[in-house]
């Protein structure tokens, strides 16, 4: 984000008077220079292999400028709805990354208070064990990350610790 | 302080609470954690006769919050989705023109295909009023507005869209259709399915004397830790046909129940398998959400792990 509560994906060019409210396309043609046409005439010098000399080729075979899109202008009104856009959508991130902190906190606190009691409870084995470090430890395999759409099979109800076993 | 190693095994274990809300503390208990505090500490304490131990043992009792986290990702709310689809109409605008040279081979069939299935811009032609303004056209691209960019469909797509069932199940060509979010068990609100609300991570509560509460059980033995408890018990009242993993051998939370009982939980995960309640004394068990539980659940008993329940 910059000052103008613009990411940097669009940015105002203020510094032109005449276009109060404009935005600049992304990307500059000077960052295709890379690639232009001379270097890949240079016999390849074990730098890109022949397939990624052809797909450089390619590419490039239109220059940069004739596949730029127009710059885009917005009007004052736009550009006003759009930094409101871009500042709602950062208040709510920042909302619900401070419930998150502020979850996490209340939770931290509530382990300390169950160590205090497990600690004056009168087992010290049973806390010393319960605050030892645990070196190592991973996330299991079968634990799967959410997905938009639920897999075919959605639960495996069927397991038996023969299956852990055999792993 | 005593707590040197549990704070930074927290910390952690916690891992994107504020730095500054443990770090410094961290940071300085790490070599005192290894040696000297821990053997002041144990001189000043005296260990309990093995009456005593039994004694204190059974007043405690390991709960286990044992969860199904989220299959699928949470439902998108209409201002995100707004947002969203902003951005994507914003990148559109701003994309380059699609390299269609790269994609296919000219002169080839493919590249026919793909040229017909494309929407042709309007040609800009003298003497012309334009309402929308002059056309802008590059390589057949409208530079003013987004590129749309069609992908022409196979011709066998059309064919075969109603065979996406049991036969061609291993065609690399069949269509692939998403599974539903919603399943049987949210239309028949079974709340003893794991297969219910997949955006929502579920919790596996039990019903003893009338009473909604997360399982507890009581500790085997003399050396038997909490997790070690919690997990044994699981299986005897709901069947060893559960896959689990433990979150961390901490207590995650504490209830002090009646005549000086107390209660701590551990935190655990289902992988695979189902609870199937094999012991009588358990009335009834269910998986619920956050918000279910708040109506099962004993309102003091519900206030005191509100912050344990995941909302998501």
């Amino acid at each position: 984000m910059n000052k103008f509560g613009l990411s940097n994906f669009v940015r105002p060019s203020i510094f032109r008077s005449h276009c109060l409210g404009s935005i600049k396309t992304p990307t500059s043609v000077s960052t295709f220079v890379r690639f232009a046409r001379t270097s890949a005439k240079k016999k390849n010098r074990g730098e890109l292999s022949a397939s990624q000399v052809r797909q450089k080729n390619l590419l490039s075979a239109v220059s940069g400028a004739r596949k730029v899109p127009r710059k885009l202008d917005m009007c004052v009104e736009d550009l006003i709805r759009h930094n409101t856009v871009t500042r709602a959508w950062a208040l709510y991130q920042k909302e619900i990354r401070d419930k998150r902190a502020q979850n996490l906190e209340r939770q931290y606190r509530m382990i300390d208070e169950a160590c205090d009691a497990l600690k004056s409870a009168g087992d010290r084995n049973l806390y010393n064990k319960a605050t030892k470090r645990e070196f190592g430890k991973r996330f299991p395999m079968e634990l799967r990350v959410p997905t938009d759409t639920p897999p075919k099979i959605v639960w495996q109800y069927e397991w038996s610790p023969e299956e852990k076993e055999k792993k | 302080m005593s707590m040197n190693c549990r704070q930074i095994r927290l910390g952690q274990a916690l891992g994107r609470i504020s730095r500054s809300y443990y770090s410094t503390e961290a940071t300085s208990h790490i070599p005192s954690s290894t040696t000297s505090s821990l053997s002041t500490e144990q001189g000043s304490y005296v260990a309990p006769s093995p009456e005593q131990l039994a004694e204190s043992r059974s007043k405690i009792r390991a709960g286990l919050i044992l969860s199904r986290t989220p299959i699928v990702t949470p439902e998108v709310k209409p201002f995100e989705e707004s947002y969203y689809n902003y951005q994507q109409e914003l990148e559109r605008r701003l994309m380059w023109t699609f390299p269609k040279s790269f994609y296919f081979k000219k002169g080839s069939m493919a590249e026919h295909k793909f040229n017909l299935a494309q929407k042709k811009p309007i040609q800009s032609v003298k003497g012309v009023f334009y309402e929308r303004g002059i056309p802008d056209i590059k390589l057949g691209r409208e530079r003013r507005f987004k590129q749309e960019v069609v992908i022409p469909l196979a011709e066998e797509e059309g064919a075969d869209s109603g065979s996406a069932n049991g036969a061609d199940i291993d065609s690399v060509a069949r269509r692939i259709m998403p599974e539903p979010r919603i399943t049987e068990a949210d239309k028949s609100n079974d709340v003893a399915s794991l297969s219910r609300k997949l955006d929502r991570t579920l919790y596996l509560i039990i019903k003893q004397q009338k009473t909604w509460k997360f399982p507890s059980f009581s500790l085997e033995g003399d050396v038997e830790l909490l997790h070690e408890a919690a997990e044994r018990g699981l299986r005897q009242i709901g069947g060893t046909g559960m896959n689990t993993w433990t979150v961390s051998s901490t207590p995650t939370a504490v209830i002090a129940g009646t005549g000086s009982i107390k209660e701590f939980f551990i935190k655990s995960h289902i992988l695979a398998g189902q609870f199937s309640a094999i012991k009588s004394e358990i009335e009834d068990f269910a998986w619920l959400t956050k918000e279910e539980l708040k109506e099962k659940f004993d309102k003091q008993y519900y206030e005191t792990l509100e912050p344990v329940i995941s909302e998501q």
